[in-house]
């Protein structure tokens, strides 16, 4: 039986994903079927040295320990009260609305999205300072969580992300193209969360009350007051695109900068010092047990040839590559239902990545539309992660209230997908436009 | 404070030294950074460091992750099923788990013993790679007593039917996440 | 049976298209159905440069590619190749390589049956700074392909990174290196002629290569498959990569030139002297940390002088 590397192949996806819904840890349903895929293909003795060539060679990377500064940055700005002065600075401007907290929020997300790498810390941070806010001055309760679970999805979207550098590395795209590639969707995300509040209140004005004007004074001086955050974004990004740093000194000043504001704001105490460290590591933790499961199994993969005959099949099926698209979209959106991002980008890489190639579809572009899509499942039920996080904030906070808070979000998403799909100049100019493609 | 507790400080504590770690080289990137436009001094070799440093640190969060069990995870059947299913399937994990760790620390040996025995060292500035994976290898075997335990925990709730003190850990990273200055 | 082969770098590389395929497609026809060469280019067999030679000594490549001076430490002869100033083309070099693995001088083969050693053609430097002379180097930060050329930038004053050619091509085009030793065909292979401005040609050491075979997997080969693997191998390995990359070598430095847009500046003979002169302590001190170092030198100087001689 497992003389055909294919036959092998298939099984070994069958068996990874049965040891997944068993609960076995999604970094580890991979390793296991990898090493034992590629012991059946390649014999035991060296399939097990896997174990440790692919582990010191992820470990010892320069490109994956930018993920670990990314996600210290974040940290270290929450410390420092950056996240607070985001929203603080967002709504002076929008809060007179009605929905202003909400489109403050929104705003705050997509800021903190370019100093913070991930999603779940992003939802995290802004529950913890708009949340209470919103409920106090009587927002409808699922508005105002639907708004930070679907405002946590720009913290990936908005470069810097952890999922776009995994991309990267993976793919060997460059990093910088694919930061680029996802400034102006990071936009038309923003404006299309919008659209979508402004319909919501103006259909049911109950569920946000109009705010008042910041006179222009309050708004010179909370604009003043958060220099910090914008030196700190301007820092890694403008550093990163202007060519001054590479990615990874751009992680490690973004996180210097923001340690240093948080001793100079005095803010950084034993106490926080340490979480922030202890919340880095687990992150990193939870990534690399991830990016370490994935490269083996993508071993197994490709020595099972399965991937290439996969690719070959659906060519030869003559499909318009749109609908082969379509169908991949359909496919992640129910991945998306289970898995989180990066478990749901290290698990189909290997196998479609080829095919997008094969399309013949740039791999900058499906970078954005990967991640776009991905996150997405974010914020769907049934296991919406970010709805997740901010139910264990909020225990009074039922699921189903969040999920129903989520719906006009994930309207915006989908007609945001469309969009970039349709118009991949969206995605590409600016990178091509700056010499990055 | 429980045994679940005492083993958590003591990995926590691991992981907040690995990861001091990553701090200190994010300053020394900056610095080296700087220094090329500052024309400061740089450092000769600089990568080499990165080369044997960032293994410790990113082994040193291993420990504390597998005993708060935050390795991404996709629990339907055990919140479907009641306690009982939880915990046996959350057993059946855990032991997964802990043969991919052994697994792991068998073949971290082994590769330090090749670096060893190959006299290997980093590219540019030679730095003997074994004593480095000495240190990435010895934390990676302490994951082996911790998950021992995690699978250990609940295999016996899975035979009781009752929680145990190692689930109330995950809760505990939730509240960690609160820690604005 | 069948011999997975594999190279992290793509299929139309130098290595790959002039040396490594020819060499299997060459054994596979003699050796017809009795072998099936499985090629794996680009590195679908394992893309990390640097872990190539732990991939064949773990059997999980049969055959692989690997380049010493990204597995330091592992093969302390072949420091010699780096040498600035000592080997002149990739013929010498290949030639005297495989004839000192012969006398059994080179050693660190733990777990792996050497089928092959090449070498590039000698390295020139390749700057984005430009620079009116090698002291021009001082305090710029170069690129360094191993330890040895590293100490010769120190001794030029200027800040070696060991880099492979992608992270190369990221740090050249940010700034954070200004320029890089490395070979003409390398240049070409990795794409980064576009990225700099001057090339000085100053031998600057040759890069070795192994072709290696897992030695569990090479004890399991029939001897008539054995000889057929090293028929085509050895000698004839090392002659065919010596002559492809110099010829690849000397083709794209032509096109180079007749393009116009990179300077390349030629070291005068009292140059070449005061430099070759200069570079004699990094000689010496790598013959003193080598085990076994002056005897692998002093047999590579009569080599070379045979071979020079004969020429
Ligand atoms: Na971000
Ligand atoms: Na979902």
């Amino acid at each position: 039986m497992f003389s055909d590397p294919f036959v092998t192949g298939l099984l070994g996806l069958a068996a990874m994903f049965a040891l997944i819904v068993l609960q076995v840890p999604v970094g580890i349903a991979m390793g296991l079927t990898g090493v034992v895929g590629c012991g059946l293909i390649i014999g035991f003795g060296p399939a097990l040295t896997l174990l440790a060539t692919e582990p010191s060679s992820a470990m010892s990377s320069e490109g994956y320990a930018v993920i670990a500064m990314f996600l210290l940055m974040g940290n270290f700005a929450h410390v420092g009260g950056l996240s607070r002065e985001l929203y603080k600075l967002a709504y002076v401007y929008l809060g007179h609305l009605r929905g202003g907290l909400v489109f403050a929020t929104v705003g705050a997300c997509a800021g903190f999205g370019a100093i913070c790498g991930s999603s779940v810390a992003t939802a995290a941070t802004m529950a913890r300072i708009a949340l209470p806010e919103m409920l106090e001055r009587g927002y409808a309760k699922s508005l105002a969580a639907g708004s930070i679970a679907a405002g946590g999805t720009l913290g990936m979207i908005v470069p810097p992300s952890v999922v776009m550098i995994l991309y990267g590395i993976l793919t060997e795209n460059s990093i910088i193209a694919l930061f680029l590639a996802a400034i102006v969707p990071g936009v038309i995300a923003v404006v299309f969360y919008f659209i979508a509040v402004f319909i919501v209140v103006r259909r049911n004005p109950e569920a946000a009350p109009v705010g008042e004007k910041a006179p222009w004074a309050e708004r010179r001086r909370v604009t003043i007051q958060s220099w910090a955050v914008v030196l700190l974004a301007v820092m890694v990004s403008g550093g990163i695109y202007s060519g001054i740093f590479t990615v990874s000194e751009a992680a490690s000043v973004g996180a210097s900068v923001a340690l240093l504001l948080a001793i100079f704001r005095r803010r950084l105490t034993v106490k926080n010092f340490l979480a922030a460290l202890g919340d880095t590591a687990a992150n990193t933790g939870m990534i690399f047990v991830m990016i370490i499961g994935a490269s083996v199994f993508s071993y197994f993969a490709t020595l099972s040839g399965l991937p290439a005959a996969t690719v070959s099949w659906i060519q030869g099926l003559g499909l318009p590559p749109f609908l082969v698209l379509m169908l991949l979209m359909l496919f992640y959106l129910i991945l998306g239902a289970i898995f989180d991002t990066i478990a749901a980008m290290v698990l189909t890489l290997p196998f479609v990545y080829p095919l997008i190639l094969g399309l013949g579809y740039d791999p900058v572009w499906w970078g954005v539309i990967n991640i776009v899509v991905i996150e997405l499942g974010m914020i769907t039920p049934p296991i919406g992660i970010n709805v997740f996080v901010l139910h264990g904030m909020a225990k009074d906070l039922p699921l189903s209230t969040i999920f129903r808070g989520v719906v006009p979000f994930i309207f915006a998403d989908v007609a945001r997908l469309v969009v970039l799909i349709t118009f991949p100049a969206l995605s590409l100019w600016l990178p091509g436009a700056m010499g990055w493609l | 404070m429980n045994t679940a507790q005492k083993i958590d400080r003591i990995t926590q504590n691991a992981a907040v030294i690995g990861f001091s770690g990553l701090v200190v080289m994010a300053l020394l990137i900056t610095w080296d950074g700087a220094a090329r436009y500052l024309w400061l001094p740089r450092i000769s070799g600089f990568s080499d460091y990165g080369e044997v440093v960032f293994p410790i640190v990113i082994a040193s969060c291993f420990p504390a992750g597998l005993l708060r069990q935050t390795n991404v995870t996709v629990r339907v059947f055990g919140t479907l099923g009641g306690p009982r299913l939880h915990a046996a399937l959350e057993a059946f994990g855990a032991l997964l788990t802990l043969a991919f760790f052994g697994l792991l620390t068998w073949q971290f040996i082994r590769l330090t013993g090749q670096f060893e025995s190959g006299g290997r060292t980093t590219r540019t500035i030679g730095l003997p790679l074994a004593p480095y994976w000495y240190v990435v290898t010895a934390i990676m075997a302490v994951c082996v007593p911790v998950q021992v335990y995690v699978a250990w925990s609940w295999i016996k709730a899975a035979l009781r039917g009752d929680t145990p003190d190692i689930a109330a850990l995950r809760d505990a990273e939730e509240d960690l996440a609160d820690f604005e200055g | 049976d069948m011999i997975k082969v594999g190279a992290f770098v793509p299929e139309q590389s130098t290595g790959v298209a002039k040396v490594i395929k020819p060499w299997l497609e060459a054994v596979q026809a003699e050796a017809g159905d009795t072998v099936k060469m499985q090629p794996f280019w680009g590195g679908t067999l394992g893309k990390d440069p640097f872990k190539q030679f732990e991939l064949v000594q773990n059997g999980v490549a049969d055959v692989t590619w690997v380049l010493p001076g990204y597995t330091a430490g592992q093969f302390p002869e072949m420091g010699l190749f780096e040498l600035p100033f000592f080997f002149r083309t990739a013929q010498e070099a290949s030639t005297v390589g495989w004839k000192l693995n012969e006398m059994g001088l080179l050693t660190g083969f733990d777990g792996v049956h050497v089928v092959g050693f090449f070498a590039a053609e000698p390295n020139a430097i390749f700057m984005k700074t430009t620079v009116e002379s090698l002291d021009g180097l001082a305090n710029l930060k170069v690129r360094s392909a191993g330890a040895i050329q590293a100490k010769w930038l120190e001794s030029l004053g200027a800040a070696p990174q060991t880099l492979s050619s992608a992270e190369f091509n990221e740090g050249i085009s940010r700034g954070t290196v200004d320029g890089a030793i490395q070979g003409w065909t390398g240049m070409k292979t990795f794409k980064s002629l576009p990225l700099v401005d001057q090339a000085i040609e100053a031998p600057a050491g040759a890069i070795p290569f192994l072709l290696l075979m897992n030695e569990r997997k090479w004890e399991g080969l029939t001897p008539e498959l054995q000889e057929i693997v090293m028929k085509h191998g050895g000698m004839a390995f090392a002659e065919a990569g010596g002559e492809a990359y110099a010829s690849a070598g000397a083709a794209i430095r032509e096109e180079v030139k007749a393009e116009g847009r990179i300077a390349i500046m030629e070291l005068s003979d009292e140059e070449l002297a005061k430099y070759e002169e200069a570079a004699k302590p990094i000689h010496d001190e790598w013959i003193a940390s080598t085990p076994n170092g002056q005897a692998v030198y002093d047999a590579a100087v009569k080599l070379l002088a045979d071979m020079r001689g004969e020429s």
